[in-house]
């Protein structure tokens, strides 16, 4: 019995050792993981790849947030999050919660270069499929022009919104352009462009041609 | 054939089974209804996804666990011994105990599918081929648990066998795409690289597509009927296959 007990007091003691040697160790999670590569997700679907889709923009959407810390978005590395998002897209291109995530919540950024990556990545995934996507690319512009507050920027997304052959979309979406224009103080340009669509498109509402020549008059009085 | 049937219900019963699958996926429904209010957008698609894969994962458990430690306890209390001194051929006992099972699996599935479609209303098309393709799964999950347990003489083994090959045909996708592209990206293998190619692919020649098998986007955006006859098709080649090997296994045990 006395030998046990000196036994356990000793390997006691070895856990003793152990604790000052490890002390300092501390497992530090990025904040921000390496993105997985196409076969770890292949791999991790389980053959439920809508499952996976959902796990991962929830885990992203909740990236960092934990172990009571709440990092500012500037901390985040947004390279990584592009390629999370390039990854995860890829299992579900139809649904919109990832998009949602990265333009709602990552575009939140107050630092304009993150915005601009999820501007890029909204335009891309926008690109795919522009019958169902297009208001991905106005919230594009959206984020470009009041967030970034880079009007080239915004006017390269509303050209893309603007151009696309997409029936039925709202009229606003082909007058972005000239809301950019305008915003941008090139009121002359502004002008031309919605005095060419006004002219362009027969079947416009009453109430529609009206705003849209109010719009040609205030760019006159603003050109003059 | 009908008292096995009776036998195995009251048995799965008597073991709690039903109580607490029930109990597992309501908890599990209720999981992926928090879950969906969480999201930042598409909170019920997250939802059904997140019920769709656990209630799946349950059921397999389920299945896998009852069937192991079953057949076990018929081989401890020597009970499989006097089953066969009787005039029954050990195919009809592996057909018997077969239909048993897949009587519990169908009526395990059917609550899981309820339980899906009243608590979270997914399109109704996607909810009966999702329902559809999970029955199958659960029949051939049947299958591969009866062989399984029937040819492993620990119920522990058994039950490991099962889910490791159960997990691996879910992995089928991974295995498919290194059988297509090589094992490239995985690392240099060096001269092993072959080796390792022709594994894969034999394991993908041979392995069940389980991946196939009631996909989470049924339930979110509705059945795709193409993808419905290979899941058929799997299911009406590979349970037969399993449950011949069974029978093979069987015939050269002696009792």
């Amino acid at each position: 019995m006395p030998r046990l007990i000196a036994l356990f007091l000793l390997v006691l003691a070895a856990q003793g050792a152990f604790w000052v040697w490890t002390r300092e160790a501390r497992v530090e999670a990025a904040l921000v993981p390496p993105p997985p590569s196409e076969r770890a997700v292949a791999a991790l679907a389980f053959g439920d790849a809508q499952f996976l889709y959902r796990a991962l923009t929830l885990r992203l959407q909740n990236m960092g947030d934990g172990g009571g810390r709440f990092p500012p978005l500037r901390d985040y590395d947004y390279g990584r999050l592009a390629g999370w998002f390039r990854r995860i897209e890829a299992l579900d291109h139809g649904a919109d919660f990832l998009p949602a995530v990265a333009g709602h919540y990552y575009g939140a950024s107050p630092e304009p270069d993150q915005v601009r990556r999820m501007v890029t990545f909204l335009r891309a995934h926008a690109a795919r499929d522009p019958a169902r996507k297009w208001r991905w690319l106005a919230h594009a512009v959206y984020l470009a022009r009041h967030r970034v507050g880079d009007l080239d920027l915004a006017l390269a997304a509303a050209h893309e919104l603007a151009a696309l052959e997409v029936p039925d979309l709202p009229m606003w979406t082909r007058q972005m352009p000239a809301f950019v224009l305008s915003a941008a103080g090139e009121a002359e340009a502004a002008r031309d462009l919605m005095a060419a669509l006004l002219a362009s498109t027969p079947d416009l509402s009453r109430e529609e041609a009206a705003y849209m020549r109010d719009f040609i008059a205030r760019m006159d009085n603003q050109a003059m | 054939m009908i008292a096995t049937l009776r036998y195995v219900l009251l048995t799965a019963v008597k073991d709690r089974l039903f109580g607490v699958l029930f109990l597992l996926v309501l908890a599990a429904l209720l999981l992926a209804a928090f879950l969906g209010d969480a999201a930042l957008a598409e909170g019920r698609a997250l939802s059904l996804a997140y019920a769709g894969a656990s209630g799946r994962a349950i059921l397999v458990l389920g299945l896998v666990v009852f069937i192991a430690f079953h057949v076990r306890r018929l081989q401890e209390t020597r009970e499989i011994e006097a089953i066969l001194a009787r005039p029954l051929s050990r195919e009809a006992f592996v057909l018997g105990y077969a239909g048993g099972f897949a009587a519990v699996a169908v009526l395990l599935v059917v609550p899981v599918v309820a339980g899906v479609g009243l608590a979270l209303s997914p399109p109704a098309a996607g909810l009966a081929a999702w329902g559809a393709s999970l029955l199958l799964e659960s029949l051939l999950v049947v299958a591969l648990a009866l062989f399984c347990a029937l040819t492993l003489t620990s119920a522990v083994a058994a039950t490991l066998a099962a889910l490791g090959f159960y997990v691996l045909g879910r992995m089928m996708a991974f295995f498919a795409d290194i059988a297509e592209k090589g094992v490239g990206g995985a690392g240099d293998l060096g001269a092993l690289t072959p080796l390792a190619e022709a594994v894969v692919t034999a394991l993908f020649m041979l392995m069940p597509r389980l991946d196939l098998f009631a996909p989470g986007a049924w339930l979110v955006h509705g059945a795709d009927w193409s993808a419905a006859a290979p899941v058929a098709a799997q299911a009406l080649i590979y349970v037969p296959l399993l449950l011949l090997a069974a029978m093979i296994d069987l015939r050269r045990k002696r009792f």
